[in-house]
């Protein structure tokens, strides 16, 4: 098809000038469209760089995230464990040493003495009570004697004899006699033992 | 959807046409017609401005904003005597020597120097066989062209193009979009003063030859005047309903016996020079309907029948869409308007 494209103002200054300014205009918007696209592209590299960035910061965030909750959970049961730890040590600290004050009465209170314990009681405040019993006067004398030497040091706060009985045995000529003694302990085992 | 306006200018009226340009059909919304009160428009819009040309620009200007029609972009046409159109054939030459070729054969075609002039051209075809081109070169006086160009900016619109009539119904012509059975066509445009005639082969899109000759409107209209002893108004209302007064028939006729013989002329020479004749006319008149009786009434004719051209026709082609308000019958003036804006 033939397109006319006769046109007789294309000479005038006014249409000159238009023109030069659609020129100017168009060659403008191509550099600023050329400067969007430069741009756009930048910052659609940017964007995908920083995307990748926050996945993998995300990524660390939710195993920091996860190792935080472990290591909560831990510290939770450390610190649970360490006070149970402290209680018990507390526990142990405050409660009498029963083992010690046996082994206390049986090597130095009764030491080779031939006598039978009866009873033997520790009563959870440092106290204890001893019964023992012996066909000879002599053995629970020697245990009395050995109870004498402990006094004064720093072993227990209270000793005392609570009984003594002598009573016959039936059918033989020999008596069995029975003292009873009652001990409070000072802490002295609990302070070696801490 | 853009729109832009044709305008129309005449001695004796200003047309404008407000229409979409960018897909078919165009859509024709708003045309408004303005009396032009300017006496000698052509000459006077070149002067300092009178205080008649100052009243009509503001009249036409508040009505234009008043209908939404100011400050669009505008395709002027002005009547084919203000401006020269030719076909020069040319050797294969650059585009400057295009200009030089074209300024020292200026003298043969417009009556002033072309220091004066605007012109514009364009190649239509190129025969490398020959070693030969044709180029369409249209010539307007410079002072002419920037009146107008500042006449429309005063108007608050922006000026685009301007053309003459012709070259705008080239645009038509050769844009197909009318339906024309034959290929070498004689278009005639009978404007108030000349008539510019130019022979065209549709199919080959090719302008062949064109020819102008001072017989136009006004050569009818002051004839029927000295004839009747009335005045222009009356004449032109009479010869307007030429087929309903036989008086005026057989006036018109002895008239139209001077204007078929240029066009005989016309048929004569392109025998001659291309070798066939046009076998049909396209008439472009405001004066269609009595020059469609003219030429349908010439006893003993060899002219082949007349087309007219019409907007009902391209209405119902799908080319164009008008507003209801907007009758086809009603837009004869406002045609070159319209195809001026195909661009």
């Amino acid at each position: 098809m033939l397109a006319i494209t006769i046109n007789l103002i294309h000479n005038s200054d006014r249409y000159k000038k238009v023109a030069k300014y659609t020129y100017v205009t168009k060659i403008v918007s191509y550099i600023v469209l050329f400067v969007l696209l430069v741009v756009n592209f930048a910052l659609f590299i940017g964007k995908t760089s920083l995307l990748k960035k926050v996945e993998e910061l995300n990524l660390q965030y939710q195993t920091f995230l996860t190792a935080n909750s472990k290591l909560t959970t831990s510290t939770a049961k450390v610190a649970y464990s360490y006070t149970k730890l402290q209680k018990i040590k507390e526990v142990v600290a405050s409660s009498p040493q029963y083992y010690q004050q046996y082994e206390y009465l049986l090597s130095t209170v009764l030491a080779e003495s031939d006598v039978q314990i009866e009873d033997l009681s520790f009563d959870g405040k440092n106290g204890s009570t001893l019964r023992i019993s012996s066909t000879s006067m002599d053995e629970i004398l020697s245990v009395l004697g050995r109870i004498e030497e402990e006094v004064g040091k720093k072993t227990f706060t209270k000793i005392s004899l609570s009984s003594f009985q002598m009573n016959d045995i039936k059918d033989e000529q020999t008596k069995m006699y029975t003292a009873s003694f009652t001990f409070q302990f000072t802490n002295i085992f609990n302070e070696n033992s801490i | 959807m853009s729109k832009v306006l044709g305008v129309s200018i005449y001695e004796n009226d200003i047309v404008f046409m407000r229409l979409s340009n960018d897909t078919k059909p165009y859509s024709i919304d708003k045309v408004i017609h303005f009396e032009n009160k300017i006496p000698h428009f052509f000459e006077q819009i070149t002067k300092a401005k009178s205080k008649e040309t100052t009243q009509a620009l503001n009249i036409i200007r508040d009505t234009l904003k008043k209908e939404g029609m100011n400050e669009l972009e505008a395709h002027i046409v002005l009547p084919d005597h203000t401006s020269s159109t030719q076909i020069l054939s040319l050797p294969l030459i650059t585009e400057k020597e295009i200009i030089s070729a074209i300024e020292l054969q200026a003298d043969e075609f417009i009556p002033y120097p072309i220091e004066k002039a605007t012109y514009d051209y364009q190649v239509l075809s190129v025969d490398k066989a020959k070693s030969s081109m044709s180029v369409l070169v249209a010539v307007m006086l410079k002072e002419l062209v920037n009146s107008i160009e500042g006449f429309i900016l005063d108007l608050g619109l922006y000026p685009l193009s301007v053309e003459p009539v012709t070259t705008s119904f080239y645009r038509l012509l050769f844009g197909q979009y009318m339906k024309q059975q034959e290929n070498v066509i004689l278009f005639l445009n009978i404007d108030n003063r000349s008539t510019q005639a130019s022979i065209i082969n549709l199919s080959q899109q090719l302008l062949l030859m064109t020819y102008s000759f001072s017989i136009g409107n006004d050569f009818f209209l002051r004839g029927i005047q000295s004839y009747q002893n009335i005045g222009e108004k009356d004449a032109s209302d009479q010869f307007m309903k030429i087929s309903e007064d036989s008086k005026m028939q057989a006036i018109a006729k002895s008239l139209f016996s001077e204007f078929s013989k240029e066009i005989r002329k016309i048929f004569l020479s392109s025998t001659e020079k291309i070798g066939t004749a046009p076998k049909t006319i396209i008439i472009y008149s405001q004066y269609l309907n009595a020059f469609q009786w003219l030429f349908t009434n010439e006893e003993a004719s060899i002219l082949p029948q007349a087309t007219l051209i019409n907007f009902e026709e391209m209405k119902k082609s799908g080319v164009i869409k008008l507003d209801p308000a907007i009758k086809s019958e009603e837009l004869l003036l406002y045609f070159p308007a319209f195809t001026t804006c195909l661009q």
